[in-house]
């Protein structure tokens, strides 16, 4: 990692000038995500909506490190991840980023407790590190309600406590950012609310910014900020609550 | 322990079915190898060694395998006798120490050696307990026969009957066990060691029975100054005691009696050079070197090793393409998975590195029950050398 790369403020994340595109194998006219600005700090939710295509799961991937712009800045915890390598991206990634799937994306053979610690084993962690971040996890397992179900493989749970599971994993490594593609899409109505109230307590209680993709619009009034992905280009991002 | 080191052990944990398979099939492949080496090696190395340790055997012409084989692992066969007088003119020559063989007799199936005691001492056998058979119709015990059978000294052996259908003999000799050999490790532990003059009691050439005088007159054919001639109905002693054994004599010519090869040992390698080319230059009996004769036959042996070992080769790079079909098949249902973990933060190629450790950990497992069970093969697998 360069040195310039990282800040010593924390920061949530801060995309500027972002240009993104690619060629679509359907022939079709390429694709292109242009994001003027787009900052979220520490412990702000923002809710991203727009319709199939528009670039949602790009934006995300792109805050995540997993894309690179072919232009423009993406920082996430004051780290500039497009100037790093594709290694210290990763890194990062794990350390400053938590991910909630749709699919919640479990390990079938590991318990809900190893599952949690997924982003901590996957980085390389020390036995200390692992050792307090076993007890962030029982801490996240009881504050998302699953003290009791952590030696249960990932079959032995209901759709809503893998969900949780999800959320403690996202949020074990103490990220700068939790991004959420569609995390309620495979939830009832109920189990949905109740899983977007529990993502936006436990990041906010942790300084974390959130951004969620979703589609459900009887939950947008729960975010600091909604923002429409087919406006990013006229430098959206970075208006004021429930834009 | 390593994330993904971690992560690879709970996949094999919680897979344990066709982990357990892998393993099986792996360690199967690779005991099969590891123990016909090892056993070829440990075969090559006890056979090699117990003919280096013989310098010279001289017996009657004809293939020299059966002579070697039989002189150094008393393996049965028809060896064509060579006479007592022939050993007494070796042994007039002095270029060596000669040992006399005979092994055409088998106790409870185990091979009578009948031999001198120098035989004992050129192996390096010391009695554990008892003596050595020094007397006629004692025997000594290897340590496995006593074993197998239960034997101490003090205690008898039946000869197994050869002449079944001669009812003027006893069927067997009860024979005294003097002694019983420690385990040495050699064809030693499985024979029964005897004086060379009661293998010629065995044979029937010397024999003992009541005095001339107090045989049945019934059973007297004739009589004359200096012979009696008596009835085959006179039944021989079928055991040599303190009171009997006087009365054990020869018939014939004594010079003729049978042995069925002679060691040699030779007081320097000129004495045993010299020794070798004068009987064979002389053609009536021929003297072979067991080293040699050995390694003729065990390259003989190890060419159909090396076929062996191809096999092994093959069926080692057939398992190892079957596992490798399996790794790869488990790549593709576990696609989902390496792409959650990539976008998690795995490192690049941690797709790759948890394959190659869960491989990596079947095969560390399959080598270790495939050592485990090599080492368990070689200690409980029949002593082949020893009963070669």
């Amino acid at each position: 990692m360069s040195s310039d790369a990282a800040s010593p403020l924390r920061t949530g994340a801060d995309l500027r000038g972002v240009s993104f595109a690619y060629s679509r194998t359907d022939g079709t006219r390429p694709f292109r995500l242009e994001i003027e600005e787009l900052c979220l700090a520490p412990g702000e939710a923002a809710a991203v909506i727009g319709p199939s295509g528009s670039g949602k799961t790009t934006l995300v991937h792109l805050c995540a490190g997993i894309l690179v712009p072919k232009t423009g800045e993406v920082s996430v915890g004051g780290v500039r991840l497009d100037r790093l390598s594709d290694g210290e991206r990763r890194r990062e990634r794990a350390r400053q980023v938590g991910l909630v799937f749709q699919e919640f994306e479990l390990l079938d053979y590991l318990s809900a407790l190893d599952n949690i610690l997924v982003p901590l084993r996957i980085r390389g962690a020390n036995r200390a590190e692992l050792r307090s971040g076993r007890a962030r996890a029982t801490e996240l397992a009881a504050a998302v309600g699953i003290a009791d179900l952590l030696g249960r493989l990932p079959a032995q749970l209901s759709q809503g406590e893998r969900q949780r599971v999800a959320i403690a994993r996202a949020l074990v490594t103490d990220p700068a950012l939790v991004l959420c593609d569609e995390p309620t899409g495979n939830l009832d109505p109920e189990a949905a609310s109740h899983a977007v109230d529990l993502l936006l307590q436990q990041a906010r209680a942790r300084g974390a910014a959130l951004l969620m993709v979703t589609h459900d619009h009887g939950l947008l009034d729960r975010f600091d900020r909604v923002i429409d992905v087919t406006t990013l280009a006229r430098g959206a991002g970075s208006g004021g609550p429930n834009e | 322990m390593s994330g993904i080191l971690y992560l690879a052990w709970r996949h094999a944990a919680a897979h344990r079915a066709r982990t357990s398979l892998l393993v099986a099939c792996v360690a199967l492949a690779l005991w099969v190898p590891w123990t016909a080496g090892a056993l070829a090696g440990q075969y090559d190395q006890a056979l090699r060694s117990r003919a280096a340790e013989t310098p010279l055997i001289i017996g009657a012409p004809g293939n020299r395998y059966d002579l070697t084989l039989a002189a150094l692992y008393f393996r049965p066969s028809q060896l064509e006798t060579i006479p007592y007088q022939e050993l007494e003119r070796l042994q007039e020559g002095g270029r060596a120490t000669f040992i006399p063989l005979h092994m055409r007799f088998t106790a409870r199936g185990y091979p009578i050696v009948a031999t001198s005691v120098e035989y004992a001492e050129f192996r390096g056998l010391q009695p554990a307990e008892g003596r050595h058979a020094l007397r006629l119709g004692e025997v000594a015990l290897g340590a496995d026969v006593a074993a197998a059978l239960g034997l101490r000294a003090g205690d008898a052996l039946l000869s197994d009957p050869t002449e079944l259908y001669d009812i003027s003999r006893p069927p067997a000799l009860k024979m005294r066990v003097a002694g019983v050999y420690p385990p040495a490790g050699t064809p030693d532990d499985g024979a029964v060691f005897c004086d060379v003059r009661t293998a010629w009691v065995l044979e029937g050439i010397a024999h003992g029975h009541a005095p001339a005088e107090e045989i049945d007159e019934a059973l007297v054919l004739s009589r004359a100054d200096e012979s009696v001639a008596v009835s085959g109905a006179l039944m021989e002693y079928a055991e040599v005691t303190e009171e009997n054994e006087g009365s054990f004599h020869y018939h014939g010519d004594t010079a003729l009696l049978p042995l069925s090869a002679v060691l040699a040992l030779p007081a320097s390698r000129k004495d045993g050079t010299l020794l070798k080319s004068a009987v064979n230059a002389e053609g009536s009996f021929q003297a072979v070197t067991p080293a040699a004769v050995i390694g003729d036959l065990l390259g003989v042996v190890f060419r159909i090793k090396a076929f062996f070992d191809l096999v092994g080769v093959f069926l080692l790079g057939t398992t190892a393409l079957l596992v490798s079909l399996v790794f790869l098949l488990s790549s593709r249902l576990r696609g989902a998975e390496m792409r959650t973990l990539d976008r998690i933060g795995a490192p690049r190629r941690v797709g790759a590195g948890l394959i190659g450790i869960e491989a990596a950990l079947v095969l560390l497992l399959a080598g270790a029950l495939a050592g485990g069970a090599t080492a368990a093969t070689l200690r409980w697998l029949p002593d082949l050398v020893s009963t070669f």
